[in-house]
């Protein structure tokens, strides 16, 4: 043993470093982790405490009445005004704006619902897109303009019911 | 954006989410297992043929292991909760595993290293001044024994820790083809021969990372590569290659012959979708090329002249490197490109060149290894150097025995 002092050692730092760990494992754990399973339990009080950001079609009512009454008409009736818009609550709080709604006006946002897809379903409006762009003029082999769709259809009413 | 999504496609499985990162982890990890294979086959085999590259070789390993998570931290993004994996390991998953798997492989290859070196360090120690030799002296932990007795014992340690450190380096990358065989919605992936095929193809690697460094590093140091070396090098590459593809094409072939449902989605994949990765690369130009040029090597050994042969066994071993990328991409982005339906493919995935998980983060990712050597060698010799004159064969012996 009288020439091991080396590996002696090197043991004892690998013995305090496995020490350590376990030591300082136990202050990293956090406090509420493992009550109701594997996860921080005082992770859901957080999330119940965050501000609700959606608001539904009607909080948007108020202030913008005629888009409200073009889309109920339309076929886009049933699609809240926050699933293309973006969360109220980034917009106005206590019925005052407190920043610019952004506005999203590349197809790709359309081809989010409306790209042809053989699972959707039957009645739903799907279109390959160029070949949608082809039928109407546009050549095929040319890049997408991003607001190609808004040249033709208005996304609150896109088949234009609502003013027939 | 034109969303190519082709056939009975859900609508939710158009997109491509596991990234180029994906593509890279299980390859820098290979790297890392197949490195230590070859350097174990000198400490634990007894393949004293090896010596040259036992150290280049345990140290590759290191420095690939060290590197290995960066491409899935990045991928997830938040990379400080990584370490909850090993704070808190939901064990009910192979990723807790892992971690408990990564951190004791770390230790064991450390340890190899330390003891492989200690004697180099003391010399070094011994000769240095000031800051310099407080580092090695600190390194040496103190102790400057270099008797006969101490280097036994080390060299006894030595091939425990290898042995040892086997079997977790084919745990570690087994348990990276586990992963992708584990996912049962995908039967591209889900087989249990995907650990297999991971396992070899990574030995195939880091043999082939080991001929492309140990080259590189005798030509930067201005020294003779060891034809003994470099021919068992290659020998040993061109089995593992062999098993590699053979266990590739057993998988493929099984699902061909059994005409089962899945093949009728991964048919017109490999030969329509990923036919320039998968045919092209995989099969033609980094299997049938390389296997072609090692058996060269191997076979008519007498016929070939030393820089012909280290001339034919770094292209192999390039080629194989880029044969074993492949064969990521192929394995992770192909299982990904067809829609769990089985009757349609995904959207198209091409990384961007300076995306967040593009092209220039996993060059930046895979050249850190080969920084971090570069570093290590200015402060221990990765070459193995015969400096004290213990008397055993060097690398040098066997060559001056055939010059005269």
């Amino acid at each position: 043993m009288e020439h091991s002092k080396h590996i002696w050692r090197a043991a004892l730092i690998l013995l305090f470093g496995v020490v350590g760990f376990i030591v300082v494992r136990q202050f990293l754990i956090p406090k509420s982790f493992g009550i109701a399973g594997h996860y921080r339990f005082d992770a859901l009080a957080e999330f119940m405490a965050q501000p609700v950001k959606h608001g539904g079609r009607e909080s948007c009512r108020k202030c913008h009445e005629p888009p409200y009454e073009t889309t109920s008409k339309g076929k886009h009736a049933r699609v809240s005004c926050e699933v293309c818009h973006g969360p109220v609550g980034d917009h106005a709080s206590k019925e005052a704006k407190i920043a610019v709604m952004p506005k999203n006006p590349s197809y790709k946002l359309c081809a989010y619902c409306h790209q042809k897809l053989a699972a959707r379903p039957k009645g739903f409006k799907q279109v390959s897109f160029r070949k949608h762009l082809e039928e109407q003029g546009f050549a095929s082999d040319s890049k997408i303009p991003e607001k190609i769709c808004l040249k033709c259809h208005e996304p609150h009413d896109p088949t234009g019911a609502a003013g027939n | 954006m034109e969303i190519e999504v082709t056939g009975y496609s859900f609508p939710n499985d158009i997109h491509i989410l596991w990234s180029l990162m994906i593509v890279m982890y299980p390859y820098i990890t290979g790297l890392v297992a197949g490195s230590f294979v070859v350097s174990s086959l000198y400490h634990v085999f007894g393949r004293n043929e090896l010596k040259p590259i036992s150290r280049l070789s345990l140290v590759a390993s290191f420095g690939f292991l060290l590197f290995a998570t960066l491409p899935l931290l990045n991928h997830l993004g938040h990379p400080e909760r990584g370490f909850n994996i090993i704070i808190t390991p939901n064990f009910s998953s192979a990723m807790a595993a892992f971690g408990v798997f990564y951190a004791a492989y770390l230790i064991v290859v450390m340890l190899e290293i330390w003891l492989i070196y200690r004697k180099d360090i003391i010399m070094l120690a011994r000769r240095s001044r000031g800051i310099k030799r407080a580092f090695y002296a600190l390194l040496a932990l103190g102790v400057y024994d270099t008797s006969e007795e101490s280097r036994k014992l080390d060299h006894n340690i030595v091939v425990v820790l290898a042995s040892i450190g086997i079997p977790m380096a084919c745990i570690l990358h087994g348990y990276v083809g586990f992963m992708f065989g584990s996912v049962k919605a995908n039967s591209f992936w889900s087989t249990p021969l995907m650990p297999i095929i991971f396992l070899c193809s990574a030995i195939t690697s880091g043999i082939a990372m080991v001929v492309v460094l140990y080259q590189i590093l005798s030509k930067l140091n201005g020294a003779r590569i060891d034809p003994e070396c470099m021919q068992s090098l290659c020998r040993w590459l061109w089995m593992f290659a062999i098993i590699t593809v053979t266990v590739e094409l057993l998988e493929i072939i099984s699902l061909a012959y059994e005409r089962s449902e899945e093949w009728m989605v991964v048919g017109p994949l490999l030969g329509g979708k990923l036919a320039f990765s998968f045919i092209g690369i995989q099969l033609v130009f980094g299997a049938l090329i390389p296997i072609i040029l090692l058996g060269v090597v191997v076979l008519m050994k007498p016929f070939l002249t030393d820089p012909l042969r280290n001339t034919m066994a770094f292209v192999a071993s390039l080629i194989l490197l880029v044969q074993v990328l492949a064969m990521r991409w192929n394995v992770v982005i192909g299982g990904q490109m067809f829609s769990k339906s089985m009757m349609g493919f995904r959207q198209s995935y091409d990384p961007g060149l300076f995306e967040k998980e593009g092209v220039a983060v996993a060059i930046g990712i895979f050249v850190l290894p080969f920084i971090f050597l570069a570093i290590f060698n200015k402060f221990l010799p990765l070459a193995e150097e015969d400096v004290e004159g213990d008397g055993k064969a060097s690398a040098a012996e066997p060559q001056a025995a055939r010059g005269a």
